[in-house]
């Protein structure tokens, strides 16, 4: 062996080969701390990490994982996790984990110091595709008005119809006065149009006179006659012709005239945003179930919810989709083919196939801490290739009486991605449940147990999300008096009861969040709601439908008598048209009969000379024969 | 210059020094490497036998460069012959498949018609190589080096200003 190879290669790489074996922890620590970073948005830790060569296996000691939202504490925290790799395929660059053992793990646990990083710029937001943490922020902000006023007698006080209205904010009036320009730029195009088939009377007018110029009496001769009725028959062509493009540009305007006017009535869609606008502005209640269960549970419920809707976000956009995106390629002169053999099978870049996961316990910080165990499978970067959603499936108690699952899909295995949530929450104790808000019974639920179940389907970008809870065992406390008689009714029914069923349900169609609230109680309230204020609610209701009705009929009469005045121009100019042109075409018909009817007799004369001359030269031979017997 | 070195001491080899066996092993070895078109696993397990084994590492260097240099012209050829022996040939087909599936294949790019076709012609070519070269050495140290010397061309060049001025820096501190 020669000895520059032992000192120049050999011992070289032995030393290299050492120090890569000191350090290849703390490399690898770092690298999956800063790829857990850039995932999260928040300090991701591991302690002590181990890498074994045979199997290649990586083990830690301990992972925290901070929540973004609130730096001090975790999302979660384990102890031991260890998982092994497929060496076969950690040679191909691919990283692909049969089951990674997670012990211990602890939710929401406090943190010694903050997991706050410096967040990167986010990405510009697509204003047209906003998240469902934004549809629930513009949902709420709409919803959560100020209450609309209980009290009659402050009601009517207020209630200034004419001053709540400011008709160029009405869709329905913005609708007429948009008609009426459409009317008026129309009748440009109309006359623009007329203007454009008269330029043709010209043409008529040549028409005319060629056709008087022939006068049938000067006819000598049948070729003469021909050659006329060749001539009368070009004009009556040319005088089709114009009828045929008149008839045309007519039919396009009659339509267009027609479509104008069809597109005056109004949607009932418009007319009810009308009435619920200036219903809303006016502080009139809405008696419905919902509008009153809205006012009591809504800000809470709202506000609970968009805490939730920043994870299905999240999920959405943080579990990858597959784009399949070719890599540059700069091919060399000669660079060969690669022949594809039959695989066992395909693999992506990286696979966990399985998580166990098993609970810890935190007596510490919490002595009713969560205690549970559960799954997590295929976690990919590709669902496409492994052709398996991720799944995860938990169980947890918390404390004695309390009970918690938790099972979500997200697939990414076809075009279209679905995400599917489903929890249930059992026996959580609360005491501190604000109902309703300041300007309607504001109160609070002191003591109480509730469950809760969630169902969430978000398939592609649609939204839908219902969530059935139960109160019971519910302790009130209000905040003040009742100050008028719909929170005296809502308040003595929720004195009598001691626990009630909620039903909220969020749904996007159209691109567009709504949501809906029930609760048991709904029907009892708002009976006795209208009984109560119901007939004075419905008569400010009717005053305020005819005043908008009225200002439409106004606008709808302005925009009828331009239209009528612009109609009434444009067909009369089509109807002289049409009379000169039909005149100009009866003519030509007339002139051409009269040279057929000229033709016509001079051939019946010749006829009759002809015959005459056939008789007489038979009569002459006759009696020639006749003198030439007697003879 | 560094090339230069490279080639005065090819040529101080052939004259004297090294065993024409010892030559014709680097040159032959360096062959291989320089007709690959790609760093494999192969080339890393010919890099260590070259290194273990006491051959002339300049006769592989030359060999390298030069192989490389004239491997594009044969491409084509190494193309067909790669299509031949991972396509063609039906009995390894079942052979080719399990050594694409197996762990260590991916670092070979052995399905790869350029690399498999190079592969095997260098293979084939080694011991002709190898003989070849080995006699090259032995006719040059007994007849052929004083017929070079004697050449027009090795004197202009041996020479040339700039050769003489590489020398001169070069002996500065004594000749390597």
């Amino acid at each position: 062996m020669r000895k520059k190879f032992v000192y120049y290669v050999l011992i070289p790489f032995v030393i290299l080969s050492v120090v890569v074996y000191l350090f290849i922890d703390t490399w690898i620590e770092s690298a999956i701390e800063s790829a857990g970073e850039a995932v999260v948005g928040a300090k991701v830790e591991i302690d002590n990490l181990r890498l074994t060569v045979n199997p290649i296996a990586i083990e830690f000691a301990r992972l925290q994982v901070a929540n973004p939202n609130d730096v001090w504490k975790n999302i979660f925290e384990t102890k031991k996790v260890r998982f092994s790799l497929n060496f076969g395929q950690l040679i191909r660059g691919k990283y692909i984990v049969e089951t990674m053992e997670v012990n211990d793990v602890v939710v929401g646990t406090k943190r010694t110091t903050s997991g706050f990083i410096p967040k990167p710029p986010e990405p510009p937001k697509d204003p047209n595709n906003p998240g469902l943490a934004d549809q629930m922020k513009t949902l709420v902000a709409g919803k959560m008005n100020d209450a609309p006023i209980f009290d009659l007698s402050l009601l009517r006080k207020q209630f200034k119809i004419d001053s709540l209205l400011n008709y160029r904010n009405l869709k329905s009036v913005q609708h007429f006065d948009t008609l009426k320009s459409q009317v008026l730029e129309a009748s440009k195009q109309w006359d623009a149009t007329i203007a454009d088939v008269e330029k043709s009377k010209q043409q008529l007018k040549d028409a005319e006179a060629t056709v008087r110029s022939i006068d049938v009496n000067n006819i000598k001769k049948i070729d003469d006659a021909l050659a006329l009725i060749d001539k009368v028959d070009k004009t009556y062509k040319t005088v089709k012709d114009l009828n045929a493009t008149f008839v045309t540009r007519r039919t396009a305007i009659t339509d267009n005239v027609n479509t104008v006017y069809a597109s005056a009535k109004l949607a009932p869609s418009v007319l009810k945003s009308d009435y619920d606008g200036v219903l809303a502005l006016a502080k009139i209640p809405d008696l419905s179930t919902s509008g009153l269960t809205h006012l009591l549970l809504g800000k809470k419920i709202f506000a609970e919810a968009d805490k939730y809707m920043y994870w299905v976000d999240y999920a959405q956009t943080a579990i990858p989709k597959y784009f399949p995106k070719p890599e540059i390629e700069y091919p060399a002169r000669f660079k060969g083919q690669n022949i594809q053999f039959p695989v066992d099978r395909a693999y992506p870049k990286w696979w966990i196939k399985n998580i166990a996961l098993s609970g810890g316990e935190d007596k510490k910080q919490d002595p009713e801490y969560l205690y549970g165990k559960g799954q997590v499978k295929n976690v990919t970067n590709n669902q496409k290739i492994t052709g398996v959603p991720l799944t995860i499936a938990f169980k947890g108690t918390k404390g004695e009486s309390r009970a918690v699952t938790f099972d979500a899909m997200f697939d990414r295995t076809k075009d279209v991605s679905h995400d599917l949530y489903k929890a249930t929450l059992e026996g959580v104790k609360s005491g501190d449940f604000t109902i309703g808000q300041s300007d309607f019974l504001p109160g609070k639920i002191t003591k109480m147990i509730t469950d809760v179940g969630v169902k969430v389907d978000v398939p592609g970008t649609g939204f839908d999300a219902v969530i059935g809870a139960d109160f019971r065992n519910m302790s009130l406390v209000f905040e003040r008096s009742p100050r008028n008689d719909v929170e005296r009714i809502v308040r003595s029914i929720l004195e009598s009861v001691r626990g009630f069923h909620l039903d909220v349900r969020f749904w996007n169609t159209n691109g567009k969040l709504d949501v809906a609230l029930a609760t048991d109680l709904d029907n009892q309230i708002a009976a006795r709601t209208k009984q109560v204020i119901g007939e004075e609610v419905a008569r400010l209701e009717r005053e305020v439908r005819a005043k908008i009705d009225e200002k439409i009929a106004e606008k709808r009469k302005e925009f009828e008598k331009i239209y009528e005045q612009k109609k009434a121009e444009v067909e009369g100019r089509i109807r002289e048209y049409e009379t000169l042109i039909n005149e100009k075409i009866a003519m030509v018909e007339a002139k051409k009969k009269e040279l057929q009817d000229r033709i016509e007799s001079e051939k019946n004369k010749q006829v009759n000379d002809a015959k005459k001359k056939v008789e007489d030269e038979a009569k002459k031979r006759l009696e020639g024969l006749k003198k030439g017997i007697l003879k | 210059m560094f090339w230069l070195k490279f080639i005065t001491n090819f040529i101080k080899i052939l004259r004297a020094g090294q065993t024409p066996r010892q030559i014709a092993g680097g040159f032959a070895l360096g062959s291989i490497l320089g007709l690959s078109p790609h760093f494999t696993l192969q080339n890393i397990v010919i890099w260590v036998i070259l290194l273990v084994l006491d051959v002339n590492l300049s006769a592989a260097t030359v060999a390298i460069t030069a192989f490389a240099l004239i491997a594009f012209i044969f491409d084509p050829l190494f193309h067909r012959l790669g299509y031949f022996i991972l396509v063609d040939i039906e009995s390894l087909r079942p052979f080719w498949t399990s050594l694409y599936n197996a762990p260590l294949a991916p670092l070979t790019k052995f399905n790869n018609t350029v690399v498999m076709g190079s592969f095997f012609g260098a293979i084939i070519l080694f011991l002709p190589v190898y003989f070849g070269m080995k006699q090259f050495v032995v006719a040059y140290r007994t007849h052929l080096h004083t017929k070079i010397e004697k050449m027009k061309i090795y004197q202009i060049i041996s020479k040339n200003s700039l050769v003489q001025w590489y020398q001169r820096v070069r002996d500065i501190g004594g000749v390597s």
